[in-house]
């Protein structure tokens, strides 16, 4: 008899977060306890079981990818800390276009998350294109500051200034961290 | 003196020990899981990043042997215990066996 495996989701995710070491070993075992657990317990609590096992992988899979991209990683602590900072002043202080401001903020925050999200799971696809689509758009929104600025369109805002410059490290260090090949994970 | 094993370290080589020939990813875990009474649910990426460590530091060794048609017909990862890995596990057990001895039991604590 055929056992029923886990979500399709789970699956990949697990597929995901596993070293190519592993992939086929671990996620067999798994497999393996989830067909025990499901005929004993049940789908629901063989499902919860399977994701509680696969977030399990999650903090060391994400300490290996950062620790093979330190600056990126930390680059996107900050800028999304900055996106915070610039959307929460934006609401307070409510001078110009709030909109605008706050899709600015939304943006920061969210490429600097989604970065953070991908650098574990690069085997993903769908995350690796919305990340360097996200490093286009930083980029485009950094440099057009930068080029502002620079050309006296803007007035000097320290601040501005250096959040814009870390958007432009960030994109080209996303764009170098997506074409270098992955390294083998003995 | 090589670094003395964690905790869970112990228990991770002492459950490839009990399984044997057997000692899997899967067995190893429901071997840990039993040792806790089933009271707790053990993370697996816990026990495989333990086994990973113990064998990068040549307490463990592995070998890939054929899977079975239950787990997709996936290869297993048989681990054992080496020479390196006996000597320091009996080392962190007489090292503890030496300061539970100087220990009265039950501990008392002075309030």
């Amino acid at each position: 008899m055929k056992r029923s495996a886990p979500p399709a989701l789970l699956r990949h995710l697990l597929l995901a977060l596993l070293s190519s070491r592993d992939q086929e070993t671990v996620a067999g075992d798994l497999l393996e306890a989830y067909g025990e657990r499901r005929s004993r317990y049940g789908a629901f609590r063989a499902n919860a079981w399977f994701a509680m096992q696969t977030a399990s992988f999650a903090p060391r899979t994400a300490m290996r990818a950062y620790g093979r991209t330190p600056v990126l990683a930390g680059l996107c602590c900050f800028t999304a800390a900055c996106g915070c900072w610039l959307g929460t002043m934006s609401l307070l202080l409510r001078h110009g276009n709030l909109l605008l401001q706050e899709s600015i903020a939304g943006l920061i925050v969210g490429q600097a998350l989604l970065t953070l999200v991908m650098l574990p799971l690069r085997r993903i696809a769908w995350l690796r294109w919305a990340a360097a689509l996200g490093a286009v758009a930083i980029l485009w929104r950094g440099g057009s500051a930068l080029v502002s600025m620079l050309r006296g369109n803007h007035s000097w805002e320290g601040y501005i200034l250096i959040i814009a410059f870390l958007l432009v490290i960030q994109a080209a260090l996303t764009w170098r961290a997506l074409l270098r090949r992955q390294p083998a994970i003995a | 003196m090589a670094e003395l094993l964690g905790t869970f370290e112990q228990i991770v080589l002492l459950a490839v020990l009990r399984q044997g020939e057997d000692a899997y990813g899967r067995a190893i875990l429901r071997e840990i899981e039993e040792a806790f009474s089933g009271s707790r649910t053990i993370a697996a990426g816990a026990v495989y990043a333990t086994l990973d460590r113990l064998e990068t530091r040549g307490l463990l060794a592995s070998k890939l042997r054929a899977g079975t048609p239950e787990r997709g017909g996936r290869k297993r990862r048989f681990y054992r215990v080496t020479a390196g890995g006996s000597r320091a596990l009996q080392e962190a057990r007489s090292t503890l066996e030496s300061l539970w001895n100087s220990i009265r039991w039950p501990i008392e604590v002075c309030s």
